[in-house]
């Protein structure tokens, strides 16, 4: 019995190593190149104007993230004043004394599409409810209320629905409805812009900014981490010497400065991020290097007749190294997002009204207070997926290329 | 004739992969008293396990599978008595008593096994100390110096103070071969102790240890893969191979007739390579060095792929040693072979 | 074929002695020979070996090889000279293959050097020169056995079709059945390529054995024993 278990166990493991990250990996990443070119090809027109401030269209997210407001009513008739227009009292009741409206009503929705709430009545021994302020074409059925918006009723709405107790108490529970126009799945932020279209504008800080700090950080750290080690005389210290005092600038820093300079250009700043990833790429290029540079295996491919150039950029780096270097590049794709987060969310990066994930949470971080929570969640799951992407892109691919592995 | 140790049927797996590779098949071995047994086996025949089941330090599941060892004629390890939990408990407890007290062993690179921040004379002081708390320091010290001095070196007070690297090849040698006669076994193991000397050093070892076995009557259990070692130091020799005793013979007054003992002497005195530099195509059935049979499939006989003595043989024949196992025949005076057809 | 006058070479000590350890070596290879060299563990056999083939550089003396004194020659010639026809086999097979890169493609990107048609063929000819399968041409070093690892080092350094080779302890550390096997496959090639062998091993009854000419390298120089 045990012996199978453990069986299962490894093969399972090494399966999801192999096949899973690498997947996962290169969906995430595959998405993220859609977006950026859709979102090239659309330009402005992708982010669809609305109300300010909507929750989400879906229900589900709704649901999740937002609690509308139900204002209730006790209603009572003023003896006093029959006859003199209003005889109604109105007194707000408190949600700690009693509670209507047990479920939340979804608070949006879009023309020509059936808007239905089955509102679960708090109280006990209830009449059936009547609307007593409804937009038109509201009907309710069997407990249930339904209606299609059209295009005259786009904007508020406000719903009342009179209910009665056994005794002889009348409540009423008020809310207003938002139709929109648009569909804004993911709502909007407080300037009106649907959500979804300014995460897909956000998303071409994904990929080319990666791009620069990775191609100034491999191509250059790896170059001299390799021919530092492989030739290890003067050229040696003195490039570890450079690399080491990159290294104890803080990165914020160097990113702060360029930041300043370039009057915020984020891909001069993608150069200085660059900069900054070198030494690690450089150092770790080059214990690898050494590593088989001090391996017998060097000398006997010059007894082949292999010329040094040869050596250094096929054997050792091409044959042995590709792998570091494939993980080390993603692992830079993934730290330029977040630099890029970062310096946008303080104000130091994408300037509005461009648009980026960065700023996306900068913006919506007044608007937590607000309880308006999918302003930030939507940008903030962007980001981690799209660095997760890059991990695991890495790691499967590292998986893949590394020899010993096999 | 008593026995100092005798090892019957044993069998001994190891779990991998979902599978159990059988490392020792139904080895039998005897150490007289007083003798100098060899064992004679290549990397994988399974020479160092049977040491360590004499010693009680087989690791890994399931370890010892079935088989009987007997030290003195009391029984240190039966699987047929009891339950597995009862025999593998007496197995731990027994040989845990003998291990460094009545057995004691030593290993090839004497200076890679002594410990290298303490003299020589504290080693054997620690030592002692582990075995057996009574003597004195001085007396411990005396102990180790005479043994030395009986291994021909000349001052052995100087050894005694130094540290491994600061003693010769030869000298840690000795002041290993010392440390683990302190404790006055009755049976020594030398695990491939000359594996890294050449053939001068190697004999020049092997005496030291053979005149301090037979001094001071102690058994002798050497291992090695060179089969120069067990032939000229020797009483009795036991070839291993692939987990399986294939031969055992004496040295001194039989020649070996198993094929892969043959083979082994032939590569030794040189005789198949020169056989082979005369004509190195030949399909000759001795220099043929082609393999029997299917690389993976597992014949009866354990030696059947690899043998030179089968080609020469009918199918008919043939078929035997590829279904039939072929089991230890006797011989006059003591000796055995595993094979159907070399009689 | 290759002669060798006054090979000497001396290393360093930490504390600036120096010790010599080939001093005005002499010695004459003859063509198609099996040359065996013995010797105590740290004489200097292997640095012979290296030093002739340029690996190490000697202080002093010349090697004539096809009327070419190959201590003189410069860095370019050494390759075309040198590394095709006298090939090294070093004495741990693992530490002279190349981790990352398939048996097969070593031996391809070694054949391309000086040869530029029928590689594919000669990749698969050099293998089965050795005793290889064709199905480990796609195998990593890793993956092979010990006895599968020298095969692997001694198919590159036949895939140049060299005329000499110097190979150090190329049978040990073996067990004695694939020795037997491998130094069967050694005496064939030998035979079927009329090569030179310089052979240096400790084991006595394989050198005793193999060799036309036996030589013991002692104080720095080479002195024949009767084989």
């Amino acid at each position: 019995m045990k012996k199978r278990n453990l069986k299962v166990k490894t093969v399972g493991r090494s399966l999801f190593h192999k096949t899973g990250t690498l997947a996962l990996g290169v969906t995430i990443l595959s998405i993220l190149i859609y977006l950026n070119i859709f979102s090239h090809l659309n330009g402005e027109n992708l982010i669809k104007q609305g109300p300010g401030g909507l929750p989400p269209q879906i229900s589900l997210f709704q649901d999740l993230l937002y609690t509308p407001q139900v204002s209730q009513y006790l209603i009572e008739t003023d003896e006093w004043a029959s006859g003199w227009g209003d005889s109604e009292i109105r007194s707000q009741l408190d949600r700690d004394d009693i509670l209507l409206l047990k479920n939340t009503p979804l608070i949006t929705q879009q023309i020509g599409k059936t808007y239905s709430f089955r509102p679960e009545i708090g109280l006990q021994d209830y009449n059936e409810f009547t609307l007593n302020e409804a937009p038109e074409g509201m009907s309710v059925q069997d407990g249930e209320i339904t209606w299609i918006p059209d295009e005259n009723q786009v904007g508020e709405n406000n719903i009342a629905l009179r209910l009665s107790d056994s005794d002889g108490l009348e409540y009423e529970a008020v809310y207003s409805v938002i139709v929109t126009e648009e569909f804004f799945p993911l709502g909007t932020n407080r300037r009106g812009q649907s959500l979804s279209g300014l995460i897909v504008a956000g998303s071409k800080w994904t990929i080319v900014p990666g791009l620069i700090a990775a191609s100034i950080a491999i191509f250059i750290g790896g170059f001299m981490g390799a021919v530092s080690a492989y030739h290890k005389d003067q050229l040696d210290s003195v490039l570890s010497y450079i690399a080491d005092t990159t290294e104890s600038v803080p990165a914020l820093i160097i990113v702060f400065l360029i930041a300043a300079a370039t009057q915020f250009n984020v891909y001069y700043i993608m150069i200085g991020v660059g900069i900054v990833l070198l030494p690690s790429v450089q150092n770790i290029i080059r214990s690898n290097t050494l590593q088989f540079v001090e391996n017998q295996f060097v000398e006997s491919s010059s007894e082949i007749g292999f010329k040094d150039r040869i050596i250094l950029w096929r054997e050792i780096i091409w044959y042995n190294c590709k792998s570091d270097l494939i993980s080390l590049a993603t692992y830079c794709f993934a730290f330029s997002i977040l630099i890029e987060v970062t310096i946008s969310y303080l104000g130091l990066g994408v300037q509005i009204p461009d648009i980026s994930w960065g700023v996306l949470l900068a913006e919506g971080r007044s608007s937590l207070l607000r309880e308006e929570y999918w302003m930030t969640v939507f940008p903030a799951l962007a980001i981690t997926a799209s660095i997760l992407g890059f991990i695991f892109l890495g790691a499967g691919l590292k998986q893949k290329f590394d020899p010993k592995l096999k | 004739m008593s026995t100092k140790i005798e090892i019957k049927d044993l069998n001994v797996g190891f779990h991998s992969d979902g599978q159990t590779k059988q490392v020792l098949h139904q080895v039998s071995l005897i150490v007289p008293e007083n003798k100098k047994i060899g064992i004679i086996g290549e990397s994988g025949s399974g020479k160092t396990q049977t040491v360590l089941s004499i010693l009680g330090l087989i690791s890994g599941e399931p370890g010892v599978i079935s088989g009987k060892i007997k030290y003195r004629d009391n029984f240190i390890l039966d699987t047929s008595a009891n339950s597995k939990k009862q025999w593998k408990r007496i197995y731990g407890e027994k040989t845990q008593l003998l291990r460094g007290h009545e057995i004691s062993i030593i290993f090839q690179d004497a200076k890679a096994s002594l410990i290298p921040y303490r003299t020589i004379e504290e080693q054997a002081i620690e030592t002692w100390k582990d075995l057996n708390g009574n003597q004195s320091r001085l007396e411990i010290i005396e102990n180790a110096r005479s043994l030395l001095e009986e291994m021909n070196l000349s001052d052995p007070e100087r050894v005694l103070r130094s540290y491994p690297n600061q003693l010769s090849g030869g000298e840690s040698q000795r002041a290993y071969i010392m440390l683990a006669l302190l404790g006055s076994p009755s049976l020594l193991i030398a695990d491939e102790p000359t594996s890294s000397l050449d053939r001068e050093n190697a004999d020049n070892l092997l005496n030291i240890i053979k005149k301090l076995c037979s001094d001071k009557k102690i058994s002798l259990l050497l291992i090695s893969h060179d089969l120069r070692d067990v032939i000229e130091h020797t009483d009795q020799i036991y070839v291993l191979f692939d987990g399986h005793v294939l031969e055992q013979f004496s040295p001194k007054n039989r020649t070996p007739t198993h094929p892969y003992t043959k083979f082994l002497m032939s590569m030794v005195d040189g005789e198949l390579i020169k056989e082979l530099k005369a004509d190195p195509d030949s399909d000759n059935s001795v220099t043929n060095l082609v393999q029997n049979g299917n690389m993976n499939e597992k014949y009866a006989c354990p030696y059947y792929k690899f043998c030179s003595l089968s080609r020469t043989l009918s199918t008919k024949e043939q078929q035997k040693c590829k279904n039939e196992k072929p089991s230890l025949e006797m011989f006059s005076d003591n000796n055995k072979s595993a094979c159907w057809h070399d009689k | 074929m290759l002669k060798v006058t006054d090979l000497k070479k001396a290393f360093k000590n930490k504390d600036g002695t120096k010790v010599e350890i080939l001093k005005k070596l002499n010695i004459e290879i003859k063509k198609g020979e099996i040359l065996g060299i013995i010797g105590e563990s740290g004489c200097g056999k292997t640095t012979f070996l290296r030093t002739v083939l340029r690996l190490e550089e000697a202080d002093s003396g010349s090697v004539l090889y096809n009327g070419v004194d190959l201590m003189k020659i410069s860095k370019n010639e050494i390759r075309n000279k040198i590394r095709r026809n006298l090939r090294y086999v070093y004495q741990h097979p693992e530490a002279s293959l190349n981790p990352g890169v398939t048996v097969g493609k070593s031996l391809l990107n070694t054949c391309k050097l000086f040869h530029t048609n029928e590689l594919e063929k000669k990749v698969a000819d050099s293998l089965e020169l050795v005793g290889l399968p064709f199905e480990y041409k796609s195998s990593f070093p890793h993956e092979l056995s010990g006895g599968e690892k020298r095969r692997a080092v001694l198919a590159r350094a036949l895939i140049t079709e060299p005329q000499m080779i110097f190979a150090d302890e190329p049978f040990s550390g073996l067990d004695k059945i694939l020795q037997a096997r491998l130094i069967q496959s050694f005496l064939r090639i030998q035979k079927q390529r009329e090569l030179t062998y310089i052979l240096v091993s400790h084991d006595q009854s394989i050198i005793n054995n193999i060799s036309d000419r036996i030589f013991r390298l002692q104080n720095g120089i080479l002195q024949q024993i009767k084989s």
